[in-house]
């Protein structure tokens, strides 16, 4: 029973943490610029973060210690500073941009100053953190962020050609309001979007601060794949929105508040509201898990006591690293009045440079019986991580530039 | 080359290719040695056409994603101004039949204001040709018209009654940014 229950907290995780503002911000812009012709990039990026949740998943559960522990044990302290330092910087722009859009959903949905809401949202944010449990903070985001469906529903309300979509998946084509440089720009961002390193972080410290045991490996592998596959339904559901409704009137989603306007066709004056509900809690929720993520890395990383379930007193540094990128966070969008539409396309744009940092030491890891006992990699798991290192390396060359000339 | 340099460098290719025997003897001798020294040379010329296949994967995505012309990056900018203008548009319809409120219809618009103010500085600051000059010149116009009414909006808000007319108006400045 417990096991069930795993598995439906796990999907409705997966479905919170997929969706955040990078995730509305480049799924919107592909439907409306190109159609259906970037949906492969979104399938590529689920069936990668599958293989890897899954994979820092059944780390966890068949050891006592969490991905980034792992790293400096393995590889030595100055080793792991290197990904530390590039999620440092990745996770501090994901969390700034993701404060950013669910202010700017209370912003679209009230006229008042976004920058009143950024600290209103930064505030909550960290009291969120401070007082809140491990599974208030996972199953609540989590199920508020169900809300996201919508765009699945406004899909088929909106008549998509299943067909079609489903045609361009494989055979996608390139045709659209945009040259190749940006086509290829936007998967890349995809990609950086949906592969989020703090992602792993977060569902590998989530399983120690859960107790898994080897008894969660098979219901881990459900989680990764039913979960992930849901929270790109939800993703995938904002392309097919977006390229029904917005590309044949020649809309673009340059602007956040694009991204609604599909459900507004949708469901009409509901479309506003349930798209302000889904940017607001898909980017708190994000929020959240990105820099309660990046607080466990840093902690594991230097060996220092790390439980969101203790007292703030009794794991301080965990709390001082959460509490200053907050602070810090707010300070650049509101006060520096930076938009978080540009700290996305930044965000997604970094991530996707600095991955083979993060999932190159997979490799070695995950074949390592010191930690997984019987439980090492397989030669499909062996065969996808290769793959991915290899896409990881292509999107690392490639994105600095793409972004440079695709974003002009 | 003389006749003294040329056979000095034949008595160092002899010296050279004797000692390469000797280590190849030596290596030869054991089959781990000799197995890892060709691993060793496979190794190498793989990291160099993997380095080669980088390299050009760097070029090829600088080359292809081109650093642009004049015409594509105004047509780039032209399309985003079109495409800012047909959401003002759209909202603007919308508050007229009642689907968007009035704090909805003045933020995004104030957004899209900013993002059309954007495109028109990234216009501005292209050199076009002589011959486009002046359509640049009427699109940047109707740019900055269209961002005004935006922007008046977006500061006062509009009546549900007003928004359609302002709508209609949009459309034609939107046409006038497409009209070569």
């Amino acid at each position: 029973m417990k096991n069930y229950l795993s598995i439906a907290l796990g999907i409705l995780t997966a479905i919170g943490g997929y969706v955040d503002v990078g995730a509305i911000a480049t799924a919107g812009e592909a439907g409306s610029k190109f159609g259906f012709g970037l949906l492969w990039a979104m399938v590529l990026g689920t069936i990668c973060i599958i293989f890897l949740i899954e994979m820092v998943g059944r780390l966890s559960a068949m050891g006592d210690k969490a991905y980034a522990d792992i790293l400096r044990e393995k590889f030595g302290f100055k080793f792991a500073l290197l990904p530390l330092s590039a999620d440092a910087i990745a996770t501090f722009l994901i969390m700034a941009a993701n404060i950013g859009g669910a202010s700017f959903a209370l912003y679209l949905i009230t006229g008042i100053s976004f920058q009143i809401w950024t600290v209103a949202v930064g505030f909550a944010l960290w009291l969120l953190l401070w007082r809140g449990s491990f599974s208030l903070i996972e199953t609540g985001t989590s199920l508020l962020g169900l809300v996201a469906l919508c765009f699945l529903v406004a899909a088929f309300v909106l008549g998509t050609p299943w067909n079609k979509a489903a045609t361009e998946i494989v055979l996608p084509s390139i045709v659209g309001r945009g040259g190749p440089a940006e086509y290829f720009n936007i998967a890349a961002g995809i990609f950086g979007a949906v592969i989020s390193p703090y992602l792993l972080y977060f569902y590998s410290s989530g399983g120690q601060e859960e107790g898994w045991t080897r008894s969660m490996v098979r219901t881990n592998r459900v989680i990764a794949i039913v979960g992930m596959g849901f929270g790109a339904v939800a993703a995938i559901s904002i392309v097919l929105v977006c390229a029904v409704a917005l590309q044949p009137l020649g809309i673009q989603v340059d602007q956040l508040q694009t991204a609604g306007l599909g459900l507004v066709a949708a469901f009409g004056i509901w479309g506003v509201y349930l798209f302000a509900a889904t940017l607001f809690v898909c980017c708190f929720g994000a929020a959240a898990e990105s820099v309660l993520g990046f607080s466990f890395e840093v902690t594991q990383i230097m060996g220092w006591k790390y439980n969101v379930n203790k007292k703030p007193r009794d794991s301080a540094i965990f709390n001082l690293i959460f509490s200053l990128y907050i602070i810090v966070g707010i300070l650049l969008v509101a006060l520096a009045g930076i938009d978080p539409l540009e700290l996305t396309i930044f965000a997604t744009g970094f991530t996707a440079f600095m991955l083979p940092v993060v999932v190159g030491p997979f490799l070695a890891v995950m074949n390592d019986p010191m930690y997984l006992k019987d439980q090492t990699n397989g030669w499909v798991s062996n065969i996808a991580v290769l793959l991915i290192i290899m896409l990881a390396f292509i999107l690392s060359i490639t994105s600095i530039p793409l972004m440079i000339v695709g974003e002009g | 080359m003389n006749r003294r340099s040329a056979e000095t460098l034949g008595i160092k290719d002899k010296l050279w290719s004797a000692r390469a025997r000797q280590t190849w003897h030596m290596l030869s001798s054991s089959r781990t040695v000799r197995l890892r020294y060709i691993h060793n040379i496979e190794m190498a010329s793989r990291r160099r056409s993997v380095s080669k296949f980088l390299f050009l994967l760097l070029v090829t995505s600088l080359t292809t994603s081109g650093c642009g012309s004049y015409q594509s990056q105004a047509e780039k900018y032209l399309t985003e101004a079109s495409a800012q203008i047909a959401a003002v548009v759209y909202v603007l319809e919308r508050r007229w039949s009642g689907a968007f409120t009035d704090p909805f219809t003045r933020s995004s618009l104030w957004e899209y204001a900013t993002a059309m103010q954007t495109t028109g500085e990234s216009l501005r600051s292209l050199n076009p040709p002589f011959s486009t000059i002046k359509r640049r010149a009427s699109a940047l116009k109707a740019l900055s018209q269209a961002q005004s009414l935006a922007q008046a909006v977006g500061r006062k808000g509009i009546e549900p009654n007003k928004a359609r007319k302002l709508a209609r108006r949009l459309r034609g400045l939107q046409k006038e940014l497409k009209t070569p």
